[in-house]
């Protein structure tokens, strides 16, 4: 056998699940209705002043969601780098932890808490005291959960890029004279310039793809992915052209973000750091603001988590909460629903399984170039999704693979298949960057051992990136377990997952919220419990580190 | 008998030759060089022999067997990397034990025991390799390949990480297991004085051809290309015609004594002249004056750099000059290059 044969065919299994829905989207997109090659979809996408609308809608939401996360996370982020303020340590792994929320969390949580007939506004009323607004449901509503659910990474990305080098610049820079607030604007800033663009983009691209969060509490205010989930799953007049069309548009999109987000990347500079930067302490009165600063942001942050957490221990009646304490929920939730619980533990497990054994491969052909050709496309493969909104990715794969022969629809083969795409480059990448780091020369010693390939690859290469492979493991598991925008679209039952029912209760007036409170809690404990292992890891080898 | 013959061996790098039509034979039990500046392709025809990379044109026979078609894992090499290349999640005893594993011979304990103790690590067998020192380390890759008991045993400068004493320290260590063991071995290196000190047989490279073959004496006092000649210190060559017994005219017509005889009147010769074959004295009419440039203290002795009718000279002198001295030139010893071809 080749050297090159298993690489092939990981490339043609690849190619024929991410790159064959996509372009048979993009040929949906160019197809008339007599199934001609043909503009008309364009033109009736554009004609129809409610897909314009969803399309001004999704993109004023990203660019929103974009500025507010990052004008919450530059100071936070900035704080927690540069200053010694107290329970540091403690706020960035509050962040850690909010990153691993599931994307609808949020929009649930602050529904219950300040929607019409939310737990505060109630509360409020019943006071005599009157509300400031009538409901958060609203295009209000889907910034504020967007800016709160994305702030915490962009928070994580900026810490980052506001630790790195070792200070000497803005030391230069007050030796030469310049003020602190000079040296902020005219050093500190432009240099952490492409990590804050990194994190807009995020947060932006988050927000544009979002289906879950507009879902629940826009209140019927229409983005590309809700019109497109309806475009592509109403019964009465489905025009799947027309989402190809929003398909075709949100990818490009995205992808002009991330050629935006790549351009200012290429502009970093790289930073003298030759030690440790030391934090600067703070004085009494700036100490105090910073921690109110940052208890708020983190208080803000993890409001959704805590809602649901408490209510699910709590009494609910006819749709209202009781503040009366209770284990009904749970009970609930064991006797009727822990199938859902079940099939997201297996279908998340299978994917994680599936994506950690071809990110190690990949990640391995890829950062080897033995074949310079096959890398690249590998690499270039893996990483397209990442620019792919999930409601996109799973009309593709319906395209393709719903009908017989494949008749993939509903299956429990196609949800695995979404997840195993939508996360393997991720894997990839956190495994990537641990094999550059091991040489060559190594593995090269192990053949002159008398170790075929193979089995240097599992027993040199593997063992030295045993951490990064868990940690791959661990986030691609959370990420699948919260999947929400491609699940929707493709399960069916009997493979119904928490998300799906969580996301379902939480439409419906008058649904089960304790259950689904309950049911959510269960998942955070399933997704924190992983992402705990991990963050222990790298600490760990933070620490060993020289 | 031969161990390795590399026969006619070519390669190239994205159209550009790297190394061309190497002809290379090592004895079995002899220790054989590639010197040569860095990029003239000494790694990349160790890698061919290693079986890491392959040939465009020629063959490398092993023991006359022709190894194209044989993988690196069952060439029975011993290779030492420049960055040892140990693995850091085995201990010192896993990575010596790993190949005797793979080889399922009886009595590996044993056998990294004796590996260990032989470059000197006796007991070291639950280090973890990056608790070492560099050359400790490159002990263990030393150890490591030559447990294996390799046909060939390749080093790839294996050296040119350590400080400069312990580089002699270990070179001589390298020469001393050599000559216990008896083992083959293809030794990559750039330094002279650690091919001239560890060699049976070097072959200097240039620009990916095999300049000069030969013993380090060979090497040293018959180099037959002024790469060659150049390639040990500070050398000089005086371009010239004979005119008598121990005299030539230099083509800028400068005349040049030399104390030894350089045969018969009207040859075109070329000379090689290296520091210590320079003597220096007083100024005086009629000799050769060369006027110093630059004064280097090394320690034992002082390097000379002067200027003598356009050339410039290395001598090694014991007393001291200043920069502007004038001093006399005579050539004590010298080598003759053979005529270009
Ligand atoms: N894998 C490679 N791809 C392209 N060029 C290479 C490769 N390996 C070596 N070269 C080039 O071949 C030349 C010889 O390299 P090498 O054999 O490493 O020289 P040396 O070991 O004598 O310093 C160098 O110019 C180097 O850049
Ligand atoms: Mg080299």
């Amino acid at each position: 056998m080749s050297r090159r044969a298993l690489p092939l065919a990981v490339l043609a299994l690849l190619s024929l699940f991410i790159l064959v829905p996509q372009l048979r989207v993009l040929v949906a997109a160019f197809t008339g209705p007599a199934g001609d090659p043909s503009l008309a979809p364009w033109q009736e996408f554009f004609g129809d002043a409610r897909f314009r609308e969803a399309l001004l809608h999704s993109l004023w939401l990203a660019l929103a969601t974009g500025l507010g996360a990052t004008l919450v996370a530059v100071p936070t982020a900035y704080l927690l780098a540069r200053y010694e303020v107290p329970g540091r340590a403690w706020f960035l792994e509050l962040a850690t932890m909010t990153t691993a929320s599931p994307p609808f969390l949020g929009a649930y949580a602050w529904v219950l808490l300040l929607g019409a007939s939310g737990v505060v506004m109630r509360g409020l009323r019943a006071a005599g005291l009157g509300t400031p607004f009538r409901s958060i449901v609203g295009p209000g509503g889907i910034v504020w959960v967007g800016v709160w659910f994305t702030a915490a990474s962009v928070v994580l990305i900026l810490h980052d890029a506001f630790r790195a080098g070792d200070g000497s610049l803005e030391e230069a820079a007050a030796m030469a004279g310049a003020s602190r607030r000079r040296t902020l604007t005219s050093i500190t800033l432009p240099l952490a310039l492409p990590a804050i663009g990194t994190g807009f983009y995020l947060a932006a691209l988050q927000a544009f793809a979002d289906f879950g969060t507009p879902k629940l509490i826009g209140g019927g205010y229409t983005t590309l992915p809700v019109a497109l989930y309806y475009e592509f799953l109403s019964e009465v007049q489905r025009r799947p052209a027309m989402a190809a069309v929003a398909c075709v548009l949100m990818a490009a999109l995205s992808a002009a973000g991330l050629g935006f987000q790549r351009w200012l990347v290429s502009k970093t500079y790289p930073q003298p750091s030759t030690r440790q930067r030391v934090r600067l302490p703070l004085g009494p009165l700036a100490r105090r603001l910073g921690v109110g600063f940052l208890s708020l942001s983190a208080f803000l942050s993890l409001v959704p988590h805590a809602v649901v957490v408490l209510t699910s221990f709590m009494t609910w009646r006819a749709g209202v909460l009781q503040w009366t304490p209770t284990l009904e929920n749970y009970r609930r939730l064991w006797s009727e629903s822990w199938a859902p619980i079940g099939v997201s533990l297996v279908l998340s497990g299978i994917g994680t399984a599936i994506a950690v054994a071809l990110g190690a491969a990949a990640a391995y052909w890829i950062v080897r170039r033995r074949t310079p050709l096959l890398s690249a496309l590998l690499n270039n493969l893996i990483m397209l999704p990442s620019v792919i909104p999930g409601t996109v990715l799973a009309i593709g794969l319906l395209l393709t693979f719903g009908a017989p022969p494949w008749a993939l629809a509903g299956t429990a083969t196609i949800l695995v298949v979404a997840y195993v795409v939508r996360r393997l480059a991720y894997v990839t990448k956190a495994v990537e960057t641990a094999m550059a780091r091991v040489p060559v020369a190594q593995e090269e010693a192990a053949w002159a051992s008398g170790a075929t390939p193979p089995r240097a690859f599992f027993e040199i290469v593997l063992p030295q990136v045993r951490g990064a492979l868990g940690a791959g493991a661990a986030s691609g598991f959370l990420q699948m377990m919260t999947e929400v925008s491609a699940t929707v679209m493709l399960y069916a039952v009997p493979w119904v997952t928490m998300t799906v029912v969580i996301f379902t209760y939480a439409l419906q007036p008058g649904s089960p919220f304790g259950v689904a409170s309950a049911m959510t809690t269960v998942l955070l404990v399933c997704i924190w419990v992983p992402l705990r292992l991990v963050s222990r890891h790298t600490t760990a080898r933070e620490q060993r580190a020289p | 008998m031969t161990a390795v013959h590399v026969h006619g061996v070519s390669k190239s790098f994205g159209g550009r030759a790297v190394l061309q039509g190497i002809e290379l034979e090592v004895a079995s039990g002899t220790l054989v060089t590639l010197l040569g500046p860095s990029g003239c392709g000494k790694t990349t025809l160790l890698r061919i022999v290693a079986g890491f990379e392959h040939a465009d044109r020629g063959a490398v026979r092993f023991g006359g067997v022709d190894v194209a078609k044989v993988p690196t894992w069952e060439r029975g090499i011993g290779f030492v990397f420049q960055n040892y290349a140990l693995w850091p999640h085995l201990t010192v005893g896993e990575n010596v034990a790993y190949g005797l594993r793979l080889q399922k011979r009886p009595g590996v304990e044993k056998a990294v025991q004796e590996a260990l103790a032989r470059v000197g690590l006796a007991g070291r067998e639950d280090a973890q390799p990056g608790t070492l020192s560099g050359g400790q380390q490159q002990r263990v890759s030393l150890a490591r390949a030559l447990a294996l008991n390799p046909r060939v045993l390749l080093l790839d400068e294996p050296l040119s990480n350590l400080d400069a004493s312990l580089r002699v320290e270990m070179r001589r260590e390298v020469r001393r297991l050599q000559s216990e063991l008896g083992f083959t071995a293809l030794y990559v290196t750039h330094d002279q004085d650690e091919a001239l000190e560890i060699s049976d047989v070097i072959a200097v490279m240039n620009r990916g051809v095999i300049e000069q073959l030969g013993t380090p004496e060979d090497i040293y006092f018959r180099p037959r290309t002024e790469f060659v000649a150049a390639f040990f210190g500070e050398v000089t060559f005086l371009r010239g015609q004979v005119v008598a017994e121990r005299a030539l005219t230099l083509s800028g017509g400068q005349r040049v004594e030399t104390t030894a005889p350089l045969g018969a009147p009207g040859r075109s010769v070329v000379l090689a002249v290296r520091p210590a074959d320079v003597r220096l004295g007083p100024a005086t009419n009629g000799g050769w004056v060369g006027t110093v440039e630059q004064v280097f203290f090394l320690g034992g002795r002082r390097l000379v750099r002067l200027t003598a009718a356009g050339l410039t000279l290395h001598a090694h002198h014991p007393v001291p000059l200043r920069p502007g001295d004038q001093v006399d030139v005579t050539i004590a010893q010298h080598l003759e290059l053979p005529p270009a071809t």
